[in-house]
């Protein structure tokens, strides 16, 4: 097996240069969903030291020292674009397998090994000028070792793109100076047990006996342990990535009124079961929850955990159930921030079937998957549930201040080039 | 519900359409305009200096990014970090480019090496909306 993992260049970053192209070379950040954090940093922005996750009031002074240029997250024009990057890489593999909005893993076992780098350098190069934006293959016979190997490809220009880890003397050589702490699948708890073993670097960790391995990390850490050891396991499909899956906001000015925090909660929800069902999982305990401000001495929480009968990924269903316990719970204080979270998460296939089940599964999912098919072929989230808010209200409760046009989704906000 | 007739198929009892067989899509003009929707973008003109050659004040550019420029396309340019539309001109004697405006208050321009200088796409189509519709 051979595996190719395509990652876009600080992509959110990318996507904001293309239509600004006097951006280029000087430090740009993009903003999280309410202007709160940094989520993507140009290279110029992670040389005068910007943290990813960093709160954006927190580096003010640095951002006005350096005219850094500051985005809120635009994912009509990030989805889009990320889209025509995924098109054109499914032209070049029988199966690909799309990790996030900026990644995908390709199976590339029909082309020839001698031809693989120069094949898809054009890959990398067609992608840099029909869309745009810039991408980083990595190429190795199993998904972890691709991921390490486009990291290689993305730091040294001279390899044009690709890195190709295609023998032991090269898997060895990447490995012994890659830190263990930046291997996909390693978590923060994993990296600190090896830390605590001496581990620093993955080819310490893939040395190690696997014995040892499955006595500290258990099942995740000895399949990461096999794989950078060139044992192909890892099945994305069966990978859960988020334990958790959360939408969360805090308002300019505080809501108390139920039917427009009903809103809220339910396109937070909405948004939840998407990424649910874009990771192929289902849920079956979810939290929702509101708090008043916390600058005040008695500050009011509503905090509420719902546990379903039967897991599912089905946002009517979950969205029916999140509305029966806000109604019985309700209690009105002016509330300043509020969340959705998803708690218990797994894998969608062997799914247990309650006996009691009864609801008709099989009529949501299908309206289900044609609601799902209608937004991709818009790109965007075109059909709303009633109770959702309507997209033209959000701006009121959330800050997007640096938002750019959404370029190519929407003709009012199309470039506009001075021809003089 | 507006006034239009509702037409309801097969409440009629006689012959079926002839036309039914051939029924099916109409026409896209996105789909002749579109030959790669993973390269192309659009955007709004502004400015004259191209209103000789047809694109005028107003207009939508289809740009598709997959074409490689030759000389005498219309481009979508990036010169020094700002963009322009002109038309492209590769000079072999001199080896330098010209972007060339098709309105004779306008000067060409030339592209030298000094300049921070690619061509963004290639504008293949101009939708112009007439002014008394």
């Amino acid at each position: 097996m051979m595996y190719a993992l395509c990652d876009c260049n600080n992509f959110f970053v990318s996507c904001e240069r293309l239509f600004r192209p006097e951006l280029e070379h000087r430090p740009v950040v993009v903003l999280s969903g309410n202007d709160g954090c940094v989520v993507a940093r140009s290279e110029e922005a992670k040389q005068i030291g910007i943290k990813m996750g960093e709160p954006f009031f927190q580096i003010q002074d640095v951002a006005k020292k350096h005219d850094v240029v500051a985005f809120s997250s635009n994912f009509y024009l990030y989805g889009d674009l990320s889209n025509r990057v995924m098109r054109l890489l499914a032209q070049h593999t029988p199966l690909l397998e799309q990790y996030s909005i900026d990644e995908a893993f390709l199976q590339v076992d029909h082309i020839p090994i001698e031809q693989l780098k120069n094949y898809f350098e054009q890959v990398v190069r067609t992608i840099r000028q029909w869309v745009g934006i810039p991408v980083s293959i990595g190429i190795a016979p199993t998904k972890t070792l691709a991921k390490v190997a486009s990291k290689y490809a993305k730091r040294y220009p001279a390899y044009h793109g690709v890195c190709l880890m295609d023998d032991d003397t090269k898997r060895a050589k990447a490995l012994e100076t890659f830190p263990i702490k930046d291997v996909w699948g390693i978590g923060r708890r994993m990296n600190k047990r090896l830390e605590g073993e001496g581990i620093k670097t993955a080819w310490q960790f893939a040395q190690t006996s696997s014995l040892l391995v499955k006595r500290w990390l258990h099942k995740p850490g000895w399949m990461t342990w096999q794989e950078l050891n060139g044992i192909d396991c890892v099945d994305i499909a069966n990978r859960v990535e988020h334990q958790t899956i959360s939408k969360t906001r805090t308002f300019q000015t505080a809501v108390s009124d139920r039917t427009m925090l009903e809103k809220v909660w339910v396109d937070f929800m909405v948004h939840c079961a998407d990424k649910l069902r874009q990771q192929s999982s289902v849920c079956n305990q979810f939290v929702f929850f509101a708090h008043t401000s916390r600058f005040q001495n008695d500050m009011q929480v509503l905090h509420q955990v719902v546990t379903l009968p039967v897991a599912t990924d089905i946002t009517t269903e979950l969205v029916t159930n999140l509305l029966q316990v806000v109604r019985a719970q309700w209690r009105s204080y002016p509330y300043k921030r509020a969340g959705v979270v998803l708690t218990s998460i797994m894998p969608k296939h062997g799914v247990q079937q309650s006996l009691f089940d009864e609801r008709s599964r099989e009529r949501d999912q299908r309206l289900q998957q044609v609601m799902d098919a209608i937004h991709q072929h818009h790109g965007a989230p075109v059909l709303q549930l009633g109770a959702q808010i309507l997209p033209s209200d959000i701006p009121k409760i959330t800050k997007q201040e640096h938002r750019s046009p959404r370029y190519t989704t929407h003709i009012n906000e199309i470039l506009t080039l001075k021809v003089e | 519900m507006s006034n239009d007739a509702m037409i309801i198929e097969g409440l009629c009892a006689g012959f079926p359409s002839p036309a039914q067989d051939y029924a099916g899509d109409t026409i896209d003009l996105t789909r002749e305009m579109v030959r790669h929707p993973e390269s192309t973008f659009y955007a709004r003109i502004s400015g004259d200096s191209m209103r000789d050659a047809g694109i005028h004040n107003g207009d939508i550019v289809v740009i598709d990014r997959s074409i490689t420029p030759q000389s005498g396309h219309f481009v979508v340019a990036c010169i020094d970090g700002e963009f322009t539309v002109k038309e492209y001109q590769y000079d072999k004697n001199n080896q330098c480019a010209w972007l060339v405006p098709h309105n004779s208050q306008y000067s060409k321009i030339k592209v030298t090496e000094s300049n921070q200088f690619c061509i963004w796409g290639v504008i293949t189509f101009c939708v112009h909306k007439f002014g008394m519709v």
